[in-house]
């Protein structure tokens, strides 16, 4: 039968597509739940109307002029841009293809190394979660980079590595993930080594680094190519500011998960531990690295557990068909030579694009009667007060410095085409450790939480109605209710007589 | 000895690596940890409630240090641990419930070092194991009944490994154990689970039916074993108590029992990983029995700091069963220019507990002749306020307290039980409401004041830079009485009478 009758997907293009839809439908509400998509959004347009890039705070009273790495200033271009065609909802469904065509590499991956049906089972293990972190946000192109590169490196094709230059050129401008990809690199070439480590003889040795060769030059261009965005090298030192000890101790995404929470993650360990003890065997060096790597990055921060069982997909899938499931599954049942029906590896990433593409262009066109309704499957948090907002609008901003809340910061922003000057927003790597860590302070109301406010000059206050801080606000006869709903309140520092 | 060593050993005193390794520990300890040891509220309330039924001659099984649950009964699941705590406390003071729980630590990994020696492994490797599992442990090396845990754990993982008849020691060993710490349930487990991994291990070459009758006598010693942990004054709840102290409506703020933090506690993250390594590079499969206990241990250590020590400890044989096959296979017995040494795996234990006895003894003379040093080397927990209370012990506000979690202990010790306390580091005698009342008031939640209320709370004992004081002095319904650095207290304003 000739190729280009070919237009089903194959079995990863369609698992790629199917998970874009489920998002779709289900998880509207859950990607738009982090305040930094909002920001993001906001630098993006910022820099889109203006033509250039944002290199320094303008918007803080706190860190006024400090510079600013905004490394993800493609991304946020890229998210400015969908915001103006479809508003939130094109963003969330670009985010969910994204999605979509990771889960549709490694299915490809694994189906590779085990075939579709152990294939399938690791994907059907693995979305549910990559939840725990599916957010509209910059770091999902990390996983699609992060899928693309793995892709990559287990083709046998050395000459196809060197498609990795320009995919972290392209990823240095879109998150600061990139360093992982460079890791992946580093670590397949390690496998490459030890699975094939020479003995004693000397042809053997030279062989061994002949196979090496190419891929040590692609690592080395590729680091090179890390520095091709606009801050240059600087970039790599960027992950280890946001990881900085005290953003870990405060920032929900950073801190080391809750194994009494995430119960299944534990499970996924156990099964993880287990299976490498029964099977190694199985296991090629470079995936045995892999997943002691993303183990090792998964305990550490919330928001890498996500990211490490996606990408651990193949693993899981060489680890399901070790089990014996292979030989009941309808899939694997079929040989290659039995297939009568001719697939294509590119139908299903196609469609899904087209499907993503085609429901940005309907929300663009749609009549805002239509558009709002379906706006309502993609809801910001209620937390964010909109009877707040419309005070503010109406009556103005209370005082000149406001001690705002984290999360609202880049609601504000987002809100507002000239916010309030605020005392922090989402991009605390700007704010730097001693801001960050005085807002900790006076939000948990340390001894000198007093001497710290009337440090800052701080002479109003908007905050969730129900935090602590703000209650011990609301009693103390310096400061007076401007407003108050069941989210939100807006206090103003009392003038002395 | 059963080692099968291959002369006689009529003569051997020299003490094993073992042995040695021991020892060193349990001076160690003594002599630079003391402060580490007792740096936990519950040491005291074990040594009070422990002094308590010396004094009364029977077992204190119903509250009599708090003002929110007086007279309630409760499983009292490690008396027979805080009559010794009590006894030590009051034969040598601080020093000798130290120094005891110091040679219980010491005499745990010993067992568990000469084990891996028993194993065959080389002596760098256990040396290596054993270090890692007590730096691992070492956050939770504290003066309190858990350490018979360890103790009795090891013996039992021992005497699983060395099987024959003396397997029969394991439901005699129950007896005590179950009498003092409610970790005894952990016997049981590890006895379940080598019955099961044995049987899966003979499964493919035995079947079912063969696979099980080997096991036979080690159900047998199970069940009795299980009967044997009867054998304490509360019978099959004390068993049951396990599930009331792990219940999650106890444990959520608890550190303890919080799941590890892996960015501070690095080091486990080290370990974690490298025992995957260790799985991954494996040339063969370990054992059903190991691989149960990586999954007991793997889940206990994930979800609670406090069992973070028992997996180390616990996982110590199979590190030798995944890395044996890597290493030379090395002699048991130490070759010394040709001349075979004949060590003793007794002498290593009997030094140290000769150490402990003359430790104890030299106590109470220590504490006649310099009694600075001895409060130097073992001191009351830095976390207390020792100070602010000596400040304001004679002028204490009237009424009912309200105290910090971990400073209920050190109110029962100071005052031996007589200002009642709202709360104490035993959780389960208060309850999940009780418990998580506390939380909402100390996290000041919308329903803080009412509960203070509720609770009938006349003045409030507590660290000064929480927010909670500020909080209630803002209501303006509570005035400071005291302050300084470590502690604060408030009392609550007499509302005024209408004129």
């Amino acid at each position: 039968m000739g190729r280009q009758r070919a237009l089903l997907p194959d079995p990863a293009g369609l698992c790629g597509l199917v998970v874009f839809l489920v998002l779709s439908l289900f998880s509207g509400a859950k990607v738009l739940r982090d305040g930094d998509t909002l920001w993001h959004i906001r630098f993006g347009a910022l820099m889109l109307e203006h033509g250039e890039l944002i290199t320094h705070d303008s918007f803080s009273h706190t860190a006024y002029g400090q510079p600013w790495l905004a490394h993800e200033w493609l991304s946020e271009i890229i998210m400015a841009a969908l915001y103006s065609w479809a508003g939130l909802p094109g963003v969330a469904l670009f985010y969910f293809a994204i999605v979509g065509l990771t889960f549709t590499l490694l299915f490809k991956i694994a189906s590779r190394l085990v075939g579709d049906g152990s294939a399938l089972a690791a994907v059907a293990i693995a979305l549910p979660f990559a939840m725990t972190h599916l957010l509209a946000r910059p770091h999902l192109f990390t996983w699609l980079g992060a899928a693309l590169t793995l892709f990559i490196l287990s083709n046998d094709n050395d000459r196809a590595h060197w498609l990795l230059v320009p995919l972290t050129a392209l990823w240095a401008n879109l998150h600061g993930g990139v360093l992982f990809g460079l890791v992946l690199q580093a670590i397949f070439i390690a496998g490459r080594l030890i699975d094939s480590c020479p003995g004693r003889s000397r042809v053997a040795w030279l062989t061994w680094w002949q196979s090496a060769k190419i891929p040590i030059a692609v690592f080395l261009s590729s680091t090179l190519a890390v520095g091709i965005n606009p801050f240059g090298f600087e970039l790599l030192l960027f992950p280890l500011l946001v990881s900085n000890k005290i953003f870990a101790a405060e920032i929900g995404e950073w801190q080391s998960p809750d194994f009494r929470l995430m119960w299944y993650l534990r499970l996924w360990i156990i099964a993880l531990f287990l299976t490498a003890a029964c099977r190694n065997n199985l296991y090629p060096w470079a995936w045995r690295l892999l997943a002691i790597f993303l183990f090792w990055e998964a305990l550490g921060h919330v928001r890498h557990v996500s990211m490490a069982i996606v990408l651990l997909v193949p693993v899981a899938a060489i680890s399901i068909k070790s089990l014996g499931w292979r030989r009941s599954g309808p899939l694997n049942s079929i040989k290659p030579e039995e297939v009568q029906l001719v697939l294509s590896s590119w139908s299903g990433p196609l469609l899904t694009t087209v499907c993503c593409a085609a429901l940005i262009l309907l929300f663009t066109l749609a009549p805002t009667q239509w558009r709002s309704r379906a706006e309502r499957r993609f809801p910001l948090p209620k937390e964010y007060s909109q009877g707040a907002i419309d005070y503010l609008l109406k009556e103005g901003f209370p005082g000149r410095r406001l001690f705002n809340h984290y999360e609202w910061g880049d609601y504000l922003l987002f809100a507002f085409k000239e916010p309030p000057p605020l005392f922090i927003d989402g991009r605390a790597d700007m704010y730097g450790e001693r801001i960050f860590s005085d807002y900790v302070k006076m939000i948990h109301l340390a001894p000198q939480t007093d001497e710290m406010l009337s440090r800052y000059g701080i002479d109003w206050v908007l905050f969730p109605a129900n935090h602590l801080f703000a209650r011990t606000l609301q009693l103390d006869a310096a400061w007076k209710i401007r407003y108050r709903d069941d989210h939100a309140v807006i206090l103003s520092k009392t003038v002395k007589q | 000895m059963s080692s099968g060593l291959p002369t006689s050993v009529k003569w051997a005193w020299l003490p094993y690596p073992s042995g040695i390794f021991g020892l060193t520990l349990l001076l160690a300890l003594i002599f630079t940890q003391g402060p580490k040891l007792l740096i936990d509220g519950d040491t005291y309330i074990h040594i009070r409630s422990g002094e308590w039924m010396l004094d009364h001659g029977r077992i204190l099984a119903s509250d009599i240090f708090s003002n929110t649950v007086p007279g309630n009964e409760y499983v009292a699941h490690e008396w027979g641990a805080q009559l010794l705590m009590g006894w030590l406390h009051r034969t040598g003071g601080l020093p000798a419930v130290a120094i005891f729980f110091a040679w219980l630590a010491a005499v745990s990994l010993t067992i568990l070092y000469r084990l891996l020696e028993r194993l065959r492994s080389p002596a760098w490797l256990n040396l290596t194991a054993v270090t890692s599992a007590l730096l691992l442990a070492f956050p939770v090396l504290l003066a309190r009944p858990h350490l018979f845990t360890w103790l009795f754990g090891a013996i039992t993982l021992d005497l699983l490994h060395r099987q024959g008849r003396s397997r029969w020691l394991l439901p005699m060993m129950m007896i005590p154990w179950a009498n003092l710490h409610g970790g005894f349930i952990l016997g049981l487990a590890l006895q379940g689970i080598f019955i099961v991994g044995k049987v899966l291990d003979a499964l493919p070459a035995d079947g079912w039916r063969e696979a099980w009758r080997d096991r036979h006598k080690d159900i047998f010693v199970l069940l009795v074993s299980v009967v044997a942990s009867f054998c304490n004054p509360f019978g099959v709840a004390s068993m049951l108590h396990f599930l009331t102290v792990s219940s999650a409506g106890l444990n959520r703020y608890n550190p303890e029992w919080l799941p590890p933090d892996f960015q501070n506690f690095w080091p486990l993250r080290v370990y974690l990983a490298a025992l995957l390594t260790a799985l991954l590079c494996a040339r063969h499969r370990p054992a059903w029995t190991s691989l149960l206990l990586l999954t007991l241990f793997l889940d206990a250590a994930l979800s609670h700091r406090r069992h973070v020590s028992l997996a180390v400890m616990f996982l110590l044989p199979l590190w030798t069963e995944l890395l044996n096959p890597h290493l030379r296979q090395t002699s048991e017995v130490t070759r010394d220019n040709g001349r075979q040494l004949q060590l003793s795996g007794w002498s290593g234990l009997l030094l140290q507990t000769t150490i402990l006895v003359v430790t104890l003894a030299s106590v109470p003379l220590l504490s006649k002749n310099s009694p600075e040093l001895l409060s130097r080397h073992f001191p009351l927990s830095e976390r207390f306020p020792d100070k602010s209370w000596n400040r304001i012990q004679n002028d204490l506000p009237a009424g009912r307290m309200f105290n910090d979690y971990n400073w209920g202990a050190f109110v029962i010790y100071r005052t031996s039980g007589k200002v009642p306390v709202f709360i104490d580091g035993f959780a389960d005698k208060y309850g999940e409401t009780i418990y998580q009342d506390y939380y909402k008031i100390i996290l000041v939640e919308k329903e803080a004041e009412e509960l203070l209320g509720k609770y009938r709370i006349d003045w409030i004992f507590f660290p000064s830079d929480a927010p909670l004081l500020r909080y209630l002095l803002a209501t303006g319904r509570w005035e400071k009485s005291y302050r300084d650095d470590q502690a604060s207290v408030l009392t609550r304003r007499k509302p005024q009478l209408p004129r």
